[in-house]
């Protein structure tokens, strides 16, 4: 393979990058960051969270769970605890649960210290991974578990018993015992055990970790619209990626006790604030550089590695001559025949087509450069045929726009 | 269609194969002893070896048989109404047996409840435990509370060192050592059972139990003792029943006013060389147990409380 002709097709182009982005390299305009923009609390001032964690900290001995981890969430929200597992998200749960005590710091629900209040007086309920529906008691019997302690009365427990099984769409089911029911069925009386005393928070701790695939596929929408009915603040933990980013409003990504970032599944996706948000939440792409020159048009790497400078949305992390990483997501990258046409503007990386994968609704090339490195680039199959059809071996060359792609310096 | 139904059918076959050998041993050291017990209960006394008339021979035929049952009477069971002293032992028997099973469980429980909640490394180490005292003979450990709960025993020797009594305690030849005995030697048949109800429960049901509003104790009563109710039927049936036909340790760390119905069985065995009336003691002994086996039975086979 001839060297000189897989370097970096095109040089750098002479975009003064303290211009205003938009026009001096005619990008396309700035796609807005802000999704769901009728409901973010976070971003207002004035909102007053319904929870608080303050400097929490729980270690089991030597071990850290949960480290100096603060956070705010609001009412009304639906949020997503992400992380692998041992990440400390179900430590986390757990001690607004009441079941763990921290080592350090404090929670605090509506602005009260929850410190010295045991689980049972906590307003507030969880749906166990396991579900820890009570084995010996009807479907009726399990919802109306926690409105007895309440010492309601007994037509009121009747009404709203009634009115969860009618939620859940169990209402034919409600004299059978745990063991007499699917899976997909105890998990919804689960649910509608947790949420009959109508608690300020509900705590899912990965709800739809024992359903099949399109069961819990159907189950999440349910569970969204369910969230939106009640108008219950819920928190959920997970590992499925995919289930955080339907379900919630906000996700916080977490990480050996910390919380690595947190934002509306968009802005987290699009916007990572580190390589391991960026290489956790999705696949993306990442190449290591310098950083050459920094201002609002954008951020210019050296990609030594790879021998190319790469052009990045503008980032104020980027310093000139700090080290960092480029990130860019495999579906932000358009592929072509190498020689076809006039070469991108910016951002062309060539290389061969080391493997590809038809996966239906797209098709994954891995891209092998001069320098070795594989990188990703998926092609979305927008038609049933294959117009442009590219195979292994063929010469390519990937492009993305500035704009798509982030630099991240940690 | 058709080849579907072959295969099933051996299957069944063999698995009916398979349930016979219990069947064979409970006709064989069941069945068989309790009918000639049974039978013996029908005859009469007498000075004679076997000590019983009339004795059955089957080389006379079915005439013969049938010669022998028209021999057969009720005296025994009549005369063990007439006695006092009979029917005395066997509550005596009973409310031994109820309190002590009361007292096993009372001790048992949190020991069981202990052997659930360790880490899972030391479970089996605490089983091992549990039935290690089966490995030396039942009657010597049975002994060596003699040798603790006598007059000058260890126990009181402790005890008045300590400074707890001034004057030694009697323990040994009353029920109060009966009891000791008995829960100490049917721990094992009480724990055993109460573990393996207790470990397998899910401990997330008791957290559920405290967020669903439950205080602590009230959520252990709910969930743990609740759950663990058919281990609570089986260890108290375990020990209720040998307990009520227990003769060992009535007998040699009881006192005079110690009545059981094991004892009276023995006495009228041995001592009294009356055949007959023993075994009239002994199958109403095995019908006033019929009666919590087949409760047991009937609520295992429910699946559970």
């Amino acid at each position: 393979m001839d060297t000189g002709e897989d370097r970096l097709l095109i040089p750098p182009p002479a975009v003064a990058l303290t211009e205003p982005p938009g026009e001096a390299a005619g990008d396309p305009p700035r796609r807005g960051q802000q999704q769901n923009a009728g409901f973010a609390p976070w971003d207002d001032p004035a909102a007053v969270p319904l929870i608080e964690f303050e400097g929490v900290s729980k270690s089991y001995g030597e071990t850290l769970a949960v480290d100096d981890l603060s956070l705010a969430i609001y009412p009304r929200e639906f949020f997503a605890l992400l992380g692998p597992s041992g990440c400390g998200k179900t430590t986390l749960m757990r001690l607004l649960a009441g079941f763990e005590t921290p080592s350090a710091g404090t929670i605090r629900l509506e602005g009260r210290d929850l410190g010295a209040v045991p689980p049972h007086e906590r307003p507030i309920n969880m749906m166990f991974q396991s579900y820890a529906l009570f084995p010996h008691l009807s479907v009726w019997d399990n919802i109306a578990f926690g409105l007895r302690r309440d010492r309601v009365a007994k037509p009121e427990i009747a009404r709203r018993v009634d009115e969860m099984l009618t939620l859940v769409q169990l209402t034919g089911q409600a004299r059978r015992k745990p063991h007499q029911l699917s899976g997909g069925q105890r998990q919804r009386v689960a649910l509608a055990r947790s949420l009959a005393k109508r608690p300020r928070v509900l705590l899912l701790d990965e709800p739809l970790a024992a359903l099949d695939k399109k069961l819990r596929g159907e189950t999440q929408f349910e569970l969204m619209n369910l969230q939106e009915e009640v108008g219950i603040t819920f928190l959920i933990v997970t590992h499925d990626q995919e289930e955080a980013m339907v379900l919630a409003d906000r996700i916080a990504i977490m990480r050996e006790g910390r919380i690595e970032q947190v934002a509306p599944p968009r802005r987290l996706y699009e916007s990572p604030a580190s390589r391991y948000v960026a290489d956790f939440v999705g696949d993306v792409n990442l190449i290591e550089g310098t950083v050459t020159e920094s201002g609002p048009g954008g951020v210019r790497v050296a990609a030594e590695g790879i021998g190319a400078t790469l052009l990045t949305a503008p980032s104020d992390e980027a310093a000139t001559g700090a080290p960092g990483c480029v990130a860019v997501r495999p579906e932000k990258i358009a592929i072509g025949p190498a020689g076809d046409g006039p070469p991108p503007a910016h951002n062309a990386l060539e290389g061969v087509i080391y493997d590809y994968a038809y996966l239906g609704e797209y098709t994954l090339f891995r891209v092998r450069t001069a320098s070795g490195h594989l990188i990703e680039a998926s092609r979305l199959n927008r038609s049933r045929f294959d117009d442009n059809p590219l195979t292994w071996d063929d010469r390519v060359v990937l492009s993305f726009e500035a704009d798509d792609a982030v630099f991240l310096d940690r | 269609m058709a080849p579907r139904s072959p295969a099933p059918k051996i299957s069944r076959w063999r698995a009916n194969l398979a349930a016979i050998p219990p069947y064979v041993w409970l006709l064989l050291f069941f069945l068989a002893p309790f009918l000639i017990i049974l039978k013996i209960s029908f005859s009469e006394a007498v000075i004679a070896q076997p000590p019983y008339s009339p004795v059955l021979s089957l080389s006379d035929g079915v005439s013969g048989l049938w010669a022998a049952v028209r021999e057969f009477t009720f005296a025994n069971y009549a005369f063990l109404a007439e006695d006092s002293l009979y029917i005395r032992a066997y509550l005596s028997s009973l409310t031994i047996a109820a309190i002590s099973t009361a007292l096993t469980l009372l001790v048992g429980y949190p020991i069981a409840l202990a052997m659930a909640r360790a880490p899972h490394g030391w479970r089996p180490l605490l089983v091992a435990l549990m039935i290690l005292p089966f490995w030396t003979s039942f009657l010597i450990r049975v002994y060596a509370w003699i040798g603790i709960l006598k007059r000058d025993g260890l126990l009181n020797q402790v005890l008045l060192w300590s400074g707890l009594i001034s004057e030694p305690l009697t323990i040994l030849n009353t029920n109060t050592a009966v009891y000791i005995g008995i829960v100490y030697t049917y721990l094992p048949f009480m724990v055993l059972p109460l573990y393996a109800a207790l470990e397998r429960q899910d401990r997330a049901l008791l957290e559920a139990a405290a967020d669903l509003g439950s205080p602590p104790l009230l959520a252990f009563w709910q969930v743990t003792v609740r759950l663990s109710l058919p281990g609570i039927v089986a260890g108290c049936l375990l020990v209720f029943i040998p307990v009520v036909g227990e003769f060992v340790i009535p007998n040699l760390l009881g006192g005079s006013s110690t009545l059981m119905i094991g004892q009276t069985l023995w006495d009228e065995f041995f001592q009294n060389r009356d055949w007959p009336l023993a075994s009239t003691v002994a199958v109403l002994l095995v019908l006033v147990l019929v009666v919590p086996i087949t409760l047991f039975q009937r609520i295992q086979s429910r699946g559970g409380l």
